[in-house]
């Protein structure tokens, strides 16, 4: 159908496309590079004090340190699992309420003005409550992080089950649809997009209840690690932990984007 | 032929914060099975509020309807409203799910329409990979997959290009009358209106009155929308309808 000059044309569209997504590829990971090289240079001549700043190599040292006394795994298991069960339960629960909401409108308007106020409200105001009702352990801190997370799952997914089209709906009406039916099969499809956004900021929203949490209870995991190092003035294990800590987060955040990649290839 | 649907002094109004809007005023029809009647008036008239009344969508304010026992209701709303995250075929079987009618039989009914309706080779498509006169075929098939006696039709080709649009529906209306549905099509397109139906109901600017009644009989045998254009009466309705809707410009 193309004659040689426009497939010649086009394979050099497809290769020029290759170089520049392998510049922006290169770009990105000599920034990171660049910004290890600063960060170590400017601790060994002197530019920065060590003691403040750590250094990378310093943190590498840690790092080998926490593996070889067996804390460092302990560490991350114990702050991604209350993660993951803070986030799981919280979007299931934000979901499941949501929905419990979109069944009764008329509940539902009656409930905004205590939902936007519990929004509104800082969580960590509430800590000492939890930590007074549910005591000073695990259980403290997946509350936190529940109430972190629910609240604004709750009112993102309700907000985008609004949002659903009246007239797919007036459709379903045209075959007699229960509620029910119209909440499963127009509302919640629908939604998936406005789901997976709650999902992803979910993912931000676990981690602070988790690391606040630990900040005023735990006694291991990386909020631990990095209250327990600033106390004793260890910047290197504090870095440490904030690094581990961004590593992890932003893997999990790939995996929502992926499963939600996935969800969307049809839309 | 039995009478399917007697409508008398039907009206509506509208209530909502700003006031109330009275959309169709004294409106009595009386539908016999197999019929094919045409509604034309004016944009914003109260077409669509009839059809919405009669499907039971919305509540009338006075008037009677009486249906025959046991009527079922299919209604093509205005515009397809398939759902992009079902393929066509689930789209088509929509009204089956929730009506709990996923039997064998329907489906085989349903895969039969799809390929009547040229639409089998894409059953696993989504609706963004359709042309408009496809989403309107698929939508249609999804009213008819529930067998109803009575079919609603909201400008159902309002949404296609003035080609496609002659051509996809002398195409299935010519589907549909062979099959003896009885059709209430709310419509503007004066043309399409009498080639179609058996009688044309013209409405008033709103509040939707009946201003005019036409029986239509052509001379023709063929039942292709596009030859009956050219019997030799065609042309007198369409004087007759067009001073009725009196349409200035
Ligand atoms: N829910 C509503 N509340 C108040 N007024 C309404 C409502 N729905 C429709 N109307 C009014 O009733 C009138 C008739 O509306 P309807 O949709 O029946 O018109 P239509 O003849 O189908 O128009 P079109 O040709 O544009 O489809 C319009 O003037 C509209 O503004
Ligand atoms: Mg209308």
């Amino acid at each position: 159908m193309f004659d040689e000059i426009t497939r010649y044309k086009y394979k050099q569209f497809l290769s020029e496309e290759k170089k520049h997504k392998r510049k922006i590829f290169a770009a990105k990971i000599t920034i990171l590079i660049l910004f290890i090289l600063f960060w170590e240079l400017s601790a060994r001549i002197g530019l920065s004090d060590p003691f403040l700043t750590s250094s990378p190599s310093a943190i590498v040292k840690t790092i080998i340190n926490l593996i070889k006394s067996n804390a460092l795994f302990i560490h991350i298991i114990v702050t991604t699992a209350e993660t993951l069960i803070g986030f799981f339960v919280g979007t299931a629960l934000g979901v499941a309420i949501a929905s419990i909401l979109w069944y009764f409108p008329t509940a539902s308007k009656v409930c905004e003005p205590y939902l936007i106020t519990l929004n509104a409200l800082p969580k960590i105001a509430l800590g000492p409550i939890i930590i007074v009702w549910a005591g000073a352990n695990y259980s403290a801190i997946i509350f936190m992080t529940l109430l972190i997370s629910l609240i604004v799952t709750i009112i993102s997914v309700y907000g985008s089950f609004t949002t659903a089209d009246n007239e797919k709906l007036t459709l379903m009406k045209t075959f007699n649809a229960t509620r029910i039916q119209m909440l499963t099969k127009v509302v919640l499809p629908w939604s998936v997009p406005g789901i997976f956004n709650a999902l992803k900021i979910n993912v931000g929203m676990s981690w602070v209840g988790v690391i606040m949490g630990e900040f005023l209870v735990s006694k291991a995991g990386l909020g631990y690690l990095i209250i327990y190092g600033s106390n004793v003035f260890n910047l290197s294990l504090v870095m440490t932990g904030v690094l581990l800590l961004a590593v992890i987060a932003a893997l999990m955040y790939f995996v929502v984007a992926f499963f939600e990649r996935k969800a969307m290839k049809n839309r | 032929m039995s009478e399917l649907v007697k409508i008398s002094n039907l009206s509506k109004t509208y209530f909502d914060n700003n006031g109330m809007t009275m959309a169709v005023k004294n409106f009595t029809a009386t539908i016999k099975k197999g019929e094919f009647v045409a509604l034309i008036g004016p944009s914003g008239c109260g077409k669509s509020t009839i059809l919405s009344i009669l499907s039971g969508l919305l509540e009338k304010t006075s008037g009677e309807i009486e249906y025959s026992k046991d009527i079922k209701i299919g209604y093509m709303l205005q515009s397809d409203q398939l759902f992009n995250w079902r393929t066509v075929y689930k789209n088509a079987v929509l009204g089956l799910e929730v009506q709990r009618m996923m039997n064998k039989e329907n489906i085989s009914r349903v895969e039969k329409m799809l390929m009547e309706y040229g639409l089998y080779e894409f059953k696993n498509h989504y609706p963004n990979q359709l042309s408009g006169g496809m989403k309107q075929r698929a939508a249609l098939i999804r009213t008819l997959a529930v067998s109803p006696d009575l079919l609603l039709l909201d400008e159902p080709f309002s949404a296609l290009d003035y080609q496609s649009r002659i051509a996809v529906s002398d195409d299935i209306f010519r589907k549909i009358r062979k099959e003896e549905k009885t059709v209430i099509m709310v419509s503007h397109d004066i043309n399409e209106a009498i080639s179609a139906s058996d009688r044309v109901i013209v409405l008033t600017k709103r509040p939707a009155e009946i201003k005019s009644i036409y029986e239509i009989n052509l001379n023709t045998n063929s039942d292709s929308l596009i030859e009956k254009r050219k019997a030799p009466e065609f042309s007198q309705y369409f004087n007759m309808i067009w001073g009725d809707l009196d349409i200035h410009v």
